[in-house]
């Protein structure tokens, strides 16, 4: 009886497994690399002056003011967000045009805070876009992708439940890594990585359902608020009611002063840090401001919100992060996913796990294709098609894509500035060369393939620093001096993943030499 | 196996399942809550009704096992809802 | 980062000793220490090493955020056990080996 069960879950969570593996592997390795996004944004728009944060808020918002008066006033609705952590490490202001305005007339901007002026960078994907290929993958319509990764991620969980169930031995296979054995040495990689990272991946796995479960289970939402998207839309309204709802007039009034407000905010909010402040309706009689605080103050994505007059600068209300038990949930849950609230050593530990994520799932696609492969070997069948696709499959996936992210920093290096369109030819550029790599991976044989992948993996992440110091003027020791650790820290992490490709490429070849031990 | 099968139950119990047990526990509660509170545990149950669907001995058992606790949650939703 | 060493560092020793108390792992050990005695108390103390980086944790940066960081921490010090295991694991097969 419990051997039928355990059979089914092998089964289901090994072909859930090969079938979404690559999905998945492609979210946790843009997930993890999301999560470095504004570092990455760092060294993408080298114009940049090094970040510092916390930020005197008081200058710096009266220029933005100045500013967004200047280039927008009579924009539909203002933001401003305040540096105080590496979530948003510059000054940033943004405007949306009125209604009806062509999308050109909305736009952000990086501001320096003490003169104002705007900061020019090149335009640049960034890291915010690989970030957000997390879920949106690329070249999809959203609500495809949409689908897509929710699937994923549902299948990951179950792949995770059966993959304990399955486990006989968990306890006593703990610690268990036998390198050098062949079939053996894949499954402990597999079991090691998953084990050791557990509480992570069942965290990130779930959590990433909350984000979705709107769109995912709307069905739950129609039993209570009624059919369509009428029901889908009071039952939104209630989940986040509006703070402050306030339809433009048109009649002209002057916007209060930003610093003023803010200056009451704070006498309202205490130590708590500031992050930013919305504008609806600047310049218009019935303007209002928001001042929010910090999202990333605690696992509890959630924070104060408070409602100003935009004209008189009386204060309205407020929002606290507390809701109710199952939004705070809901927040809570959120929160960890995002991890904007850990300190430097448990984002540390965070990347860590998203690339032992990444790592389980990568041993886990091998390991389907090794056993099967000695099965072959063995004369116990035949090398299928299926087998052929998967082993060429596996390796354009899980190399060929940090390659094709390398060539993605390359092409930030190397397209001409004033390019038109630069940004989305960065991305292209990124899955060009992720292509070349499938058919790369198609024609070579897969251990040749391997090794091959490896080592451009391994040039294209070390040779980046190098790069770096051909094409700008902020090369690793320059930064290292000038105290810009987050640039340098780029350069020395992409020598360290480059090395780290240079390592496997070296032990594969050693495998190749030895014949493997029956 | 039960496969296909499998996937289309799921998605019907689910939602269903979870609602009637949110909707038949909860007195007071706001029902914005509610529907967050049954969304969350909607994937425990998802998770476990494929195990389910798929460790079933047959593609009757799965679909009786599956079918029947969703035709019941959904009437226990509807009545109270 | 005051706090991540010593966290790290319990933790590690904690896994250390529950993995040497393991059947599978206790010949690792030089033969003078092994025993069931030996490993009873080798479990034990394990246990109470990661009770202890837990409490740690929470002592220093609060419940929330203490238990969040001891869970993350686990992570790393059982990927420093795995490979320093697997280590005396060869290290012992090649001796054996080769005399």
């Amino acid at each position: 009886m419990k051997d039928h069960f355990r059979q089914s879950m092998a089964w289901l969570h090994t072909w859930l497994g090969l079938l979404f593996g690559w999905v998945l592997y492609f979210m946790f390795i843009t997930g993890t690399a999301g999560y470095l996004d504004t570092e990455i944004d760092r060294w993408m728009r080298p114009e940049l002056p090094a970040a510092r944060y916390p930020l005197p808020q008081d200058a710096a918002i009266g220029q933005a003011q100045r500013y967004l008066q200047t280039h927008a006033a009579d924009a539909r609705r203002w933001s401003i967000t305040l540096p105080i952590d590496r979530n948003e490490p510059w000054m940033r202001v943004s405007w949306q045009a009125a209604r009806g305005m062509p999308p050109a007339a909305s736009g952000n901007a990086y501001l320096d805070p003490v003169s104002g002026q705007r900061l020019e960078t090149r335009d640049t994907a960034g890291g915010q876009t690989l970030y957000q290929m997390h879920w949106r993958l690329h070249y999809l319509p959203d609500a495809v992708s949409l689908w897509i990764v929710s699937i994923a991620t549902l299948v990951l969980l179950i792949a995770l439940v059966t993959g304990i169930v399955v486990h006989k031995k968990i306890l006593a296979d703990f610690f268990t890594f036998r390198p050098g054995k062949g079939q053996r040495s894949w499954l402990d990689a597999h079991n090691v990585a998953s084990v050791v990272s557990l509480p992570f991946q069942l965290m990130i796995t779930y959590s990433g359902l909350v984000f979705v479960m709107f769109s995912f289970m709307p069905l739950i939402a129609t039993a209570w608020y009624g059919p369509g998207q009428a029901g889908q839309d009071a039952f939104l309204d209630e989940v986040f009611p509006p703070l402050v709802s306030a339809k433009a007039t048109g009649r002209p009034a002057t916007l209060v002063s930003l610093q003023q407000v803010h200056h009451d905010a704070q006498s309202r909010l205490g130590a708590k840090p500031i992050g930013a402040l919305e504008i609806t309706n600047p310049n218009d009689a019935h303007a209002r401001v928001q001042v929010v605080g910090s999202f990333a103050a605690g696992p509890l994505r959630a924070t104060d919100i408070l409602a100003y007059d935009g004209v008189s600068g009386e204060w309205l209300s407020a929002r606290r992060p507390w809701q109710s038990g199952p939004k705070a949930f809901r927040d809570s849950m959120l929160g960890l996913h995002e991890g904007m609230f850990a300190g430097a050593v448990l984002r540390a530990l965070y990347v860590l796990s998203g690339l032992l994520g990444a790592a389980m799932i990568a041993t886990g696609l091998v390991l389907w294709t090794v056993k099967r492969r000695q099965r072959v070997e063995r004369g116990r069948g035949t090398p299928h098609l299926g087998l052929r696709g998967v082993e060429r499959l596996n390796v354009a996936v899980v190399i060929g894509l940090p390659v094709a992210i390398g060539a993605y920093f390359w092409a930030n290096r190397l397209l001409p500035v004033g390019m038109a369109h630069r940004a989305e030819w960065e991305v292209h550029a990124l899955f060009a060369v992720w292509l070349l790599m499938f058919v790369l991976a198609a024609v070579r044989p897969p251990a040749r393939a391997w090794r091959e992948q490896t080592l451009l993996a391994a040039i294209v992440f070390a040779s980046l620093p190098v790069l770096n110091a051909m094409t700008t003027s902020q090369h690793s020791a320059h930064s290292l001096v000038a105290g810009d650790l987050v640039m340098a820290g780029f350069d020395l992490v992409a020598l360290g993943v480059g090395a780290m490709f240079f390592g496997i490429a070296w032990a594969a070849r050693r495998r190749q030499r030895q014949p493997a031990p029956c | 196996m039960a496969a296909v099968l499998g996937g289309y139950a799921l998605a019907t119990a689910l939602p269903a399942a979870i609602v009637a047990i949110m909707a038949s526990g909860m007195g007071g509660m706001a029902r914005s809550d509610a529907v967050l509170l049954a969304m969350s545990l909607s994937f425990v149950v998802y998770t476990g009704a494929v195990m389910w669907a798929f460790a079933a001995r047959s593609a009757r058992a799965a679909w009786l096992g599956l079918g029947l606790p969703a035709l019941w949650a959904g009437l226990v939703a509807w009545m109270l809802l | 980062m005051l706090t991540a060493l010593p966290l790290f560092g319990l933790s590690v020793l904690g896994m250390m000793a529950i993995a040497l108390a393991m059947e599978r792992h206790h010949d690792v050990l030089a033969r003078r220490w092994r025993g069931r005695r030996a490993r009873c108390l080798l479990r034990l103390v394990g246990w109470v090493l990661l009770g202890s980086a837990l409490l740690y944790a929470v002592d220093r940066v609060g419940r929330v955020q203490g238990l969040i960081l001891w869970l993350g921490m686990l992570t790393p010090s059982a990927v420093g056990v795995v490979g320093l295991i697997a280590g005396r694991h060869a290290r012992a097969t090649h001796r054996a080996t080769h005399g």
